[in-house]
C-alpha cells in the first residue's frame, strides 16, 4: 500500500515538472535582468492555469535591443493570409525604405496551414510560389538559401486537425525544412488571435492553447520561439479592435499599424540579445 | 520570254501587297491604359504599383521578357483585386508572360476557394488575355467590363 502511495506520488510529481518549462527560448534565449546576466522566468504551459487566453508573459525569445533591419537579410517568412499582409506591408514600405525587413523573402499563401503543406504539389494545391514557380515550402526555403525561417500557421489548421494535430503537422513540416536546409535557423511565431466579436472557430482559446503547445514543442526541439501573438492580444486574450482589417468579415487580419508593430516585435526579439556591437 | 517577265511582275506584285498588308504593330500606352482603367473600376485606392522586382518575384517574369508594364495589387491580403498589364518584347515572350499569369490566376483561385468565396467569384469571372504581345491578368469587381475596355486599348 505504502509502495503504491510512493509510485503515485512519484507518477504526480514527474507530471506536474513536465507542464513546467522555462520561458526561455527554446535556444537558450532569456530575459535580461538589471545586472545584465540573462536570468530565467519559469512559466506554465498547463491550459488550465489561464482562465482567459492570455499570458502575463511573453515566451520564448525575450526583449532586447532591436537590431538593424540587416538582420533579416537571410530570412524567409513562410504564413498564411496573416503573412500575406505582413508581405504586402513589406513591399509598399520597401518603395520608400529599401532597407525594410532587409531583403527578406516571403513563402506566403492564403489558406495555407503546416496540414496542407504537407500534401504534394498540385494544380489545386495552395503551396506558395517561388519566382512564379509552384512548390513544396521545403524547397521553396532551399532554393532562396534562406538561412533564418520564420513561421507563422495555424490559423487554418486548428480548427480543421484540433490542437495536437496541428502541432504535429507543425514538428513534421519543420523537419522536413532542415532536412533540406540543415543549417536552417527555425523560428516559430505564435498564431495571433481574432477580435472579441469572433465566434466561429478557431476561437482565442483554441489559438491560445495550439501557441501553448507550440512553445513546447520548440523547446523540446531546439527551435526558437517568438511570441508574436503575445503584442498582439488585449487583456482578454482578444485582436486589440484597432489592428483588425476585416472586423466585419473573418476579424483576424492586420491593419498596416498591426504589421507594423509586428515588424518591431520581430527587431526587438532576436538571438543577438546582448551581443556588443 | 514575255510570260517569264509577267510571272516576275505578278511575283513582285504579291510580295508588295504582302508587304503592304501588315500594319506596324499599334503603340499603347500601358500607363495610360492603367490610368484609365484604375479610375473607372476601383483600382487606385488600397492599392500598391509592383515593381520589376515584384514581377520576378510574384509572377516569375523575367525583366527580359517585358518591354513595358504596369501592374497593381490590392494591399489587403484578403481582397483578389490585382492588375497586371505587360507588352512583351516579342511574340515568344508574351507567351512566356500569358502562361506565368495563368499561373497567377489560378493560385488566386486556389486561395481564396475555401475561405473567400466572395473572392472566389470575382476571380472566376476575370480571365487572362492576351492580344498580341500583350498580356494582361485583370481581377476586380467589374472584371469583364475592365478586360473589354482593355482588349479595346491594345487592339
Amino acid at each position: 500500500m505504502l509502495k503504491r502511495m510512493l509510485l503515485c506520488l512519484t507518477a504526480a510529481i514527474m507530471i506536474c515538472t513536465s507542464l513546467q518549462v522555462t520561458a526561455t527560448d527554446g535556444n537558450q534565449g532569456a530575459a535580461p535582468n538589471p545586472a545584465g546576466e540573462k536570468a530565467v522566468v519559469v512559466v506554465s504551459t498547463n491550459p488550465a492555469d489561464y482562465p482567459a487566453p492570455v499570458a502575463d508573459v511573453e515566451f520564448g525569445i525575450q526583449a532586447g535591443d532591436a537590431v538593424g533591419h540587416d538582420y533579416f537579410d537571410d530570412t524567409v517568412f513562410i504564413g498564411d493570409s496573416i503573412s500575406l499582409k505582413l508581405s504586402h506591408y513589406a513591399r509598399k514600405m520597401r518603395q520608400t525604405d529599401k532597407e525594410f525587413l532587409g531583403s527578406a523573402k516571403f513563402l506566403v499563401a492564403g489558406s495555407l496551414g503546416s496540414g496542407n503543406a504537407l500534401w504534394k504539389v498540385s494544380k489545386e494545391s495552395v503551396h506558395p510560389s517561388y519566382q512564379g514557380t509552384k512548390m513544396l515550402l521545403e524547397d521553396g526555403v532551399k532554393a532562396m538559401g534562406a538561412e533564418k525561417v520564420y513561421i507563422m500557421l495555424g490559423m487554418n489548421d486548428v480548427a480543421l486537425y484540433g490542437i495536437d494535430e496541428s502541432v504535429e503537422n507543425m514538428k513534421t513540416l519543420i523537419e522536413k525544412i532542415l532536412k533540406k536546409s540543415p543549417d536552417a535557423e527555425i523560428f516559430v511565431q505564435s498564431a495571433t488571435p481574432r477580435i472579441a466579436a469572433s465566434k466561429s472557430r478557431p476561437t482565442n482559446r483554441m489559438l491560445f492553447e495550439y501557441d501553448l503547445k507550440l512553445y513546447e514543442m520548440c523547446v523540446q526541439q531546439g527551435w526558437h520561439f517568438v511570441d508574436v501573438a503575445s503584442v498582439m492580444r488585449d487583456e482578454n486574450g482578444a485582436l486589440k479592435d484597432e489592428f483588425c482589417s476585416d472586423p466585419d468579415t473573418m476579424g483576424m487580419h492586420f491593419t498596416d499599424e498591426a504589421c507594423q508593430i509586428w515588424v518591431d516585435y520581430l527587431l526587438t526579439h532576436t538571438t543577438e540579445m546582448g551581443e556588443d556591437e | 520570254m514575255m510570260k517569264r517577265v509577267l510571272c516576275v511582275v505578278m511575283v513582285l506584285c504579291l510580295l508588295m501587297m504582302t508587304a503592304c498588308s501588315q500594319q506596324p504593330a499599334k503603340e499603347v500606352d500601358l500607363k495610360a491604359v492603367m490610368d484609365n482603367l484604375g479610375a473607372k473600376y476601383g483600382l487606385n485606392e488600397g492599392m500598391l504599383d509592383l515593381t520589376a522586382d515584384d514581377l520576378l518575384d510574384l509572377y516569375g517574369i523575367a525583366a527580359a521578357d517585358v518591354k513595358q508594364y504596369q501592374a497593381r495589387i490590392k494591399l489587403e491580403s484578403i481582397q483578389a483585386d490585382e492588375i497586371v498589364l505587360i507588352e512583351a518584347v516579342d511574340a515568344k515572350a508574351a507567351e512566356r508572360v500569358k502562361e506565368k499569369l495563368d499561373a497567377r490566376y489560378q493560385t488566386k483561385l486556389n486561395e481564396t476557394r475555401d475561405y473567400l468565396p466572395d473572392e472566389f467569384d470575382k476571380i472566376e469571372k476575370c480571365k487572362v488575355v492576351q492580344i498580341g504581345n500583350h498580356a494582361a491578368l485583370i481581377v476586380c469587381a467589374e472584371g469583364q467590363a475592365a478586360i473589354g475596355e482593355y482588349e479595346k486599348a491594345v487592339k
